[in-house]
């Protein structure tokens, strides 16, 4: 038997470039938070899952180690999740499965990230993440190969700049409704458009910024998930890793997020996604990101995924809301907390409780997704009130 | 009651200095390969992956992007934990259980031979304000460790040469070892001064190797050929990896790792119960330090371990023996466990060895640290 899983408290730090709070101390507020709203103690929690994604950033090996005191993880079973930017998902995911085999009745899950002390800027970390040989020697990095995908997604699709450009005004008024956003703004497609390029057809507006910034959630069993007010279950998890060879694949469309969603839905008995999810957080680091990856997730038929957008779909007030939080590109990507961001809102999404955030369709099932690595890694959860 | 979770398959690459004609990916998909092999079953048949690796390590940013091909991974779940091997077991254990997965594979790996600073790397693991400006050389926590471990116990540097002798010649037998070798107490004792009072053969040497356990539920293992392994126990904890917070004297992690692995196993009394126990012994010192914590010999009486008293501790040869793979080192162990239990040890089987202790230490500077019970019964 498994055991049922539900989250009982979330909690995040503001996005920020240049935090002034260390490392320690963003694992450490987002911690407090997530237990404050649980209404619980260290004392209660089993183990601890901290997910964090290069190294590089904080220029500290073993960063798990860095952090055990912050998190609460003192003479606790620990571990540090990391699979690039999917870990904002595999985090929590791990973080289900500790409850759900009974090893632990209450998990602490917390995701940080610290880009700004890598100078001159965190992007140049991205290159060491290609292969040593064939890739890196090109000066590549993040940019560069989203602006492939970027491009080969609107061909396929035949799909306007004008349509992707729409997804990043949204997602940045959205934003303009969270506390914790790095940058909220209210542009039109125009500026968007008109935004310097930074490979094309990437201008500054269509890609999200680099923050500091951490978030983190109480997970629990049934029994003491009885005594909370609200608590939102883990009906699906699924994550899916793609080969490395990422010129060998099909950069239009991401199997990876299917398979992973499929696993998902199978796990909370979904048949119908576009019919049953009611709010998604789909990973959007990129304005096409958002829509590409709900085709992935099943939540846009294959190649349609401009419609989501263009048809007013994708709204707060339409009938598949995507990002409400205001997404990356409006609350801002720290890696892995990013991911985890998005979990959080649809936890609180899912309660009511997203106040000026909250979605008009009183949803009750809810997707969130977060992806990473050479475009090949993805981790979806299920989440039900 | 839960349905117990066996392993179904092991392999590992024996562990060497270097693989010079090996890179890092063809190494990882032999040992692979190697495990389904031995476990009766297909890449196709396995629901779920997990890796143990570090960034630095690996010397490349994500390193977990570079693994799905090799290991029988692409377009499945895979997960990555930053951690010694052993945690790749937990992270199995609890996936079947949670029923997420049925079949999964756990690989670590290590090309330890590619990176030529080393010590830097483990000073990268230091805080880089109050503690990287103190390390002149990397292993001066763990000397400082040893310092107050033995003065709590009366350990004297003969004892840990004597550590040091007794696991590379045991490592003699082993044919998975890098570094079996007969030494006299005066070689070890006059080997060059790394960190006072560790000498160069105190600190095991660096290997390359893959380590490779598969995992499956009992009603999934007992239509395999081969001979199931069971998990009985896991548990692991961490304790601060700050110079100014932590025990020098004790290994708390490996003291609570056993509670929590001794409870789970329902183990009382784990020197009697107990046939043999692979811990970590990555500095010489940290083999009786362990096994004090582990309760495998009495309190402050870690010397036990060298005069007989006690269960066969690292029959394998220990990681001195061994070799020390990064990452992948408690899962070397693991697999050697796996060897034990099935009667496949050869001139080091443990006789009549039903249940065994394998215990991983992440290495310094940390304080964390994961423990499995494994038997065959």
């Amino acid at each position: 038997m498994s055991y049922e899983v539900a989250v009982v408290g979330v909690g995040q730090t503001k996005f920020e470039y240049q935090s002034k709070k260390t490392t320690q101390e963003l694992v450490f507020e987002a911690a407090k938070k997530a237990l404050d709203d649980a209404g619980m103690t260290l004392e209660e929690i089993d183990t601890v899952v901290y997910g964090s994604a290069p190294d590089g950033f904080d220029g500290i090996n073993m960063k798990g180690e860095h952090v055990i005191d912050a998190a609460g993880a003192l003479g606790k079973p620990f571990e540090r999740v990391f699979v690039g930017g999917a870990t904002g998902a595999l985090a929590p995911i791990t973080g289900y499965y500790h409850v759900a085999s009974g090893l632990s009745r209450a998990t602490l899950v917390i995701c940080q990230e610290k880009m700004s002390p890598c100078k001159p800027k965190p992007q140049g970390l991205f290159n060491t993440i290609f292969d040593e040989f064939t890739d890196r020697p090109m000066g590549i990095n993040l940019i560069y190969i989203f602006a492939l995908e970027m491009n080969r997604y609107m061909t396929v699709n035949k799909i306007k700049l004008e349509t992707l450009a729409k997804v990043s005004v949204k997602n940045k008024k959205n934003a303009m409704d969270n506390p914790y956003a790095q940058l909220p703004m209210e542009i039109t497609v125009e500026d968007v458009l008109n935004a310097p390029v930074m490979a094309y057809p990437v201008t500054k507006y269509h890609i999200s910024p680099s923050s500091d910034g951490a978030a983190a959630a109480v997970f629990v069993n049934k029994n003491i998930a009885k005594y909370k007010e609200k608590p939102v279950w883990i009906a699906g998890v699924g994550w899916c890793l793609d080969s490395t060879y990422w010129t060998n694949r099909d950069l239009a469309y991401p199997k990876y997020v299917e398979y992973a969603a499929r696993q998902a839905y199978n796990m909370a008995g979904i048949k119908n996604p576009q019919k049953e999810i009611q709010v998604a957080e789909p990973y959007d680091p990129f304005s096409y990101k958002e829509l590409q990856h709900a085709e992935g997730l099943l939540l846009a038929n294959r190649g349609e995924g401009w419609k989501l957008i263009e048809e007013g779909i994708a709204y707060r007030d339409g009938k598949l809301p995507l990002s409400p939080s205001g997404g990356l590109l409006g609350v801002g990507n720290p890696i892995a907390a990013a991911g985890m961001m998005k979990f959080n809102e649809i936890v609180l999404q899912l309660r009511g409780d997203a106040g000026k955030r909250q979605v008009k369709n009183n949803p009750k099932v809810g997707v969130v997704q977060a992806w990473g690595g050479l475009m090949q890694f993805t981790g979806v959860l299920v989440l039900k009130a | 009651m839960h349905e117990r979770i066996a392993i179904i398959g092991a392999a590992m690459s024996p562990l060497r200095a270097t693989y010079p004609e090996l890179s890092y990916k063809e190494l990882m998909f032999a040992t692979v390969s190697k495990a389904l092999l031995d476990a009766g079953i297909g890449k196709d048949d396995v629901d779920s992956l997990v890796t143990c690796s570090d960034d630095l390590w690996e010397g490349r940013s994500i390193g977990d992007e570079f693994v799905p091909d090799q290991i029988g991974g692409a377009l499945k779940p895979n997960n990555r934990i930053n951690a010694d091997g052993v945690y790749g077991v937990f992270q199995a254990f609890m996936q079947i259980r949670a029923k997420v997965a049925t079949i999964v594979t756990v690989v670590a790996h290590s090309k330890s031979s590619d990176l030529i600073t080393k010590n830097r790397i483990l000073n990268y693991a230091l805080d880089p304000v109050i503690e990287r400006p103190l390390a002149q050389h990397p292993y001066f926590i763990p000397a400082l460790e040893a310092t107050r471990y033995m003065y709590e116990t009366g350990i004297t540097p003969a004892d840990l040469a004597r550590v040091v002798i007794k696991n590379r010649q045991a490592a003699l037998k082993n044919p998975y070892a890098a570094y079996g070798a007969k030494l006299t107490p005066e070689t070890v004792q006059n080997s060059p001064t790394i960190s006072s009072p560790l000498t160069e053969l105190d600190a095991a040497y660096y290997a390359d190797g893959v380590a490779v356990v598969i995992l499956a539920p009992e009603s999934v293992a007992k239509n395999l050929k081969t001979k199931p392994v069971y998990v009985l126990g896991i548990g692991w904890d961490s304790e601060s990896a700050h110079l100014g917070a932590r025990n020098w004297g004790r290994a708390d992690y490996a003291y609570k790792a056993g509670i929590r692995v001794y409870e789970m196993a329902g183990i009382k009394n784990p020197a009697q119960e107990l046939d043999f126990a692979e811990i970590d012994d990555r500095f010489s010192y940290k083999e009786l330090m362990h096994a004090e914590a582990l309760r495998l010999v009495p309190e402050g009486q870690g010397k036990k371990v060298l005069t007989g008293e006690t269960m066969p501790i690292n029959p394998s040869g220990g990681y001195l023996g061994l070799g020390y793979a990064p990452n992948a080192a408690g899962l070397t162990r693991v697999v050697e466990a796996v060897f034990q239990l099935r009667g496949e040890a050869g001139s080091r089987q443990v006789k009549n060895a039903t249940k065994g202790l394998v215990f991983g230490w992440y290495g310094p500077p940390s304080a964390s640290g994961g423990a499995v019970i494994l038997g065959n019964e």
